[in-house]
């Protein structure tokens, strides 16, 4: 039996069903935030461990990066938030894609060549800031199931955790790919 | 190179799908989606009776020919409602042929004797209503009409803010919540002429 998996599905199925899930889409903090990350998390484990369906092929981790920025951008639209509030079955649909996203952005990201990773990290933040950003800024209600409140922390937490992530994003392009300028002994190689 | 097909028609896919589903990239909330499933103005008034502070019975649709501003309020309301209702005021004190009505989504706490209450807090003007729905499938009544009432958890009411301006039985035009007064008053003054 493979131990990794089998807490992954449990953590999985205790994050998602009551009393955590009611607990934590109390507000859009716990629900879009905590709970979106915590199953993108899992679905990176997911990918770790499970040593079926590699990516291979450049078109399938591009493939698997475009459906993973889809299933960001849908759960990230008002609509989408209200909708998984009001159905029970839309918000399970939601824990799936944001479990199926994670372990499609570690089989994408694996292989992948460091540029299309850090211009990637770059594009997902920026889409992290903005995000951020609407929901902080609006003063009228964009998802009718919370607060006015509930609707500016959350922008204010997606905002910070977007401008933390496009930090480390370029540090991590400054350092690592900055290093391919250089020889094996730090000095700049010679043309 | 076949094979990148399959990303550009996901891309593809996606992209129509995110269309399909905020209605032309215009309708991201669920307040702009009910609206737009309403349709475009003018378009007609669902059945929605109500009955009203002053003992009335009305059928918004057999209002006549006198324009009626309807908007959707709850006595408890803590957010917007304060703001839709000073508008509502504002606008009943300028236009005399102007036939107001404050529609309680809270008809089962909102009893008749507060709504008239907060009529008469609200200078008691005789072209104001102030009333709740009496039908039993209300929500969906209202929801034809363009308007969202969601019931969040902790008993507050989440519902559309927009002012609906109605003419024989059709609404004519839909102000949204960040309009302004002197932008109403301009349209209202073209349809009184």
């Amino acid at each position: 039996m493979n131990i990794p998996l089998l807490l992954i599905a449990i953590l999985f199925i205790l994050t998602s069903v009551p009393p955590t899930d009611p607990l934590l889409d109390g507000s859009m903090v716990g629900k879009a935030v905590l709970q979106q990350f915590l199953h993108i998390g899992l679905g990176l484990l997911l990918g770790r461990y499970w040593k079926r369906f590699y990516f291979k092929k450049g078109y399938q981790r591009a493939s698997g990066l475009i459906t993973f920025t889809f299933l960001i951008v849908f759960w990230s639209i008002p609509i989408s938030v209200d909708l998984s509030e009001v159905h029970e079955w839309m918000d399970q649909l939601y824990h799936v894609s944001m479990l199926l996203g994670g372990f499609l952005l570690h089989r994408s990201f694996k292989g992948l060549p460091d540029v299309f990773r850090g211009a990637y990290g770059l594009l997902f933040s920026s889409m992290l800031i903005s995000t951020g950003y609407v929901y902080k800024t609006k003063s009228v209600l964009l998802c009718s199931t919370y607060s006015l409140e509930d609707q500016h922390t959350y922008g204010r937490v997606v905002l910070f955790f977007g401008g933390i992530l496009y930090v480390a994003t370029v540090l991590w392009i400054i350092f690592k790919l900055g290093r391919r300028g250089e020889g094996r002994d730090g000095r700049p190689l010679s043309p | 190179m076949l094979g990148w097909l399959l990303p550009a028609s996901l891309l593809l896919a996606y992209l129509s799908f995110l269309w399909w589903y905020t209605s032309g990239f215009s309708a991201f909330t669920m307040f702009s989606r009910v609206l737009s499933e309403a349709g475009s103005p003018p378009y007609p008034v669902p059945e929605l009776h109500l009955s009203c502070h002053n003992g009335a019975v009305l059928d918004i649709r057999k209002a006549g020919s006198k324009p009626v501003l309807l908007n959707f309020i709850y006595l408890n309301c803590i957010y917007g409602c304060p703001i839709s209702l000073a508008k509502m005021y504002r606008l009943g004190k300028d236009f005399e042929n102007l036939l107001l009505v404050s529609v309680s989504v809270d008809p089962e706490r909102d009893s008749l004797e507060d709504l008239k209450k907060r009529w008469s807090a609200l200078g008691g003007f005789n072209n104001w209503l102030f009333c709740r729905p009496t039908d039993r499938d209300w929500r969906d009544r209202v929801r034809r009409m363009g308007v969202w009432v969601y019931k969040r958890k902790d008993g507050l009411i989440n519902h559309t803010l927009d002012l609906f301006l109605i003419r024989e039985g059709r609404v004519i035009e839909t102000f949204p919540p960040e309009e302004r007064v002197s932008e109403i008053k301009i349209f209202l003054e073209e349809v009184e002429r």
